[in-house]
């Protein structure tokens, strides 16, 4: 019981901190967070596992996520287009060999090549980008909150849309793109002007993958079967995976937040105790603690364009 | 005096903290950036503890120790974060 409590909590005898936080100990995690991650990106390489990319966006479930969106608004559900999926697969690929992150590449080509190079005539189209995202959810909840990509998914001129997930490097950052293009052939008959509202649409085609898809994955109502008859797989989708991101990222959190305590408890009992120390300022190792907190908190979180 | 030069450090090392955090949120969406940012911070707090102790005539080697250890440990922490 004694060395339990000379664990966590500091020595009035010998004037230092307790071991948990001692300088041997913060060796120590550093140490084991080397090792593991050493070993981490070893097991990663070696098993084909790349780090960075998302586990879990599907197609199927932005396609359903966004028609629902629609329908809050009374608007019609969107048909993924096979031509638009390819126009979105190629933008994606185009980001990455060209390493920009923009809706017009840098030697000036625009979302509507890709749309065009495929075929599909249009009247109205529009792009929607994302990156860095875990899961379908959180990317078009990003779209939503964003008054011009709001405006993307409710445009009532779009009848098709075009989907494309692509895992890569871009700026020498390992993520994975998601690319929403909109397309519309015709003018909604609602609409009294004929404007034509060319926005931007995500790149990254993740075509219908009814083939690969993970049996386990929650299949989203009245879509898949549409997306089934419509295409055949023009890529091999990611195959359901551990999500390593969150897994870390929480247990980022979980360890800061306990070292923090470590570190309360330690200055609390001394402070209580009268002990005077030759130590750091405990309450600005917490301050730092707390900065990794809130960064750790906004890491992942995705950016759109 | 000394009461009010210790609220001083104390708000010198919140405006570190909070100017690191908003350079990381600024730069979200690139995470070498993102990084630096952390290193930058990580550096001025370990430069804060220094001078901050150095105005108490506390500073030691433990003392200086114990800030890179925190600083090293928060940066790794960060990295790996920021790896996945």
């Amino acid at each position: 019981m004694r060395r339990v409590k000379r664990i966590f909590l500091p020595s009035i005898k010998h004037r230092r901190r307790a071991h948990a936080v001692s300088h041997p100990a913060l060796s120590g995690y550093i140490f084991f967070l080397f090792v593991f991650l050493f070993t981490f990106q070893l097991l990663a390489r070696s098993t084909g596992l790349v780090l960075g990319y998302a586990t879990n966006i599907y197609i199927e479930e932005i396609l359903m996520n966004t028609n629902l969106e629609r329908e809050k608004y009374g608007l019609s559900s969107l048909e993924l287009n096979e031509q638009l999926s390819v126009a979105a697969k190629q933008k994606a690929e185009d980001m990455f060999k060209g390493g920009y992150w923009a809706h017009i590449a840098p030697d000036g080509t625009t979302p509507w090549y890709f749309i065009e190079q495929n075929g599909y005539s249009y009247i109205y189209a529009g792009e929607n980008l994302a990156k860095d995202f875990n899961d379908s959810d959180a990317v078009v909840r990003a779209w939503m909150n964003s008054p011009t990509h709001k405006d993307n998914i409710l445009g009532e001129n779009y009848r098709d849309i075009g989907l494309a997930i692509v895992n890569g490097e871009l700026q020498d950052h390992e993520t994975t793109l998601v690319v929403q293009l909109f397309g519309g052939k015709q003018k909604s008959v609602t609409m009294a002007t004929t404007k034509v509202t060319k926005e931007y649409t995500p790149k990254k085609i993740e075509v219908a993958f009814e083939g690969e898809a993970n049996p386990a994955l929650h299949k989203p109502q009245g879509v898949s079967q549409m997306a089934r008859t419509k295409f055949e797989p023009l890529q091999e989708i990611s195959p359901h995976r551990f999500d390593s991101a969150n897994f870390v990222r929480i247990s980022v959190l979980i360890f800061s937040l306990f070292v923090s305590f470590l570190f309360a408890l330690d200055g609390f009992v001394a402070r209580k105790r009268g002990t005077l120390r030759l130590t750091g300022k405990t309450i600005a190792h917490i301050g730092l603690l707390l900065f990794l907190l809130l960064i750790v908190w906004q890491v992942n979180v995705g950016v759109i364009l | 005096m000394n009461h009010n030069i210790r609220i001083f450090d104390y708000l010198l090392l919140l405006l570190i903290l909070t100017g690191g955090s908003l350079g990381f949120i600024f730069h979200k969406g690139n995470p070498v950036t993102q990084f630096l940012v952390v290193f930058l911070t990580v550096l001025l707090y370990i430069a804060w503890g220094i001078w901050h102790h150095k105005t108490e005539d506390r500073l030691s080697w433990g003392v200086v120790t114990e800030y890179l250890l925190v600083g090293a440990l928060v940066l790794l922490l960060v990295y790996l974060a920021l790896l996945f």
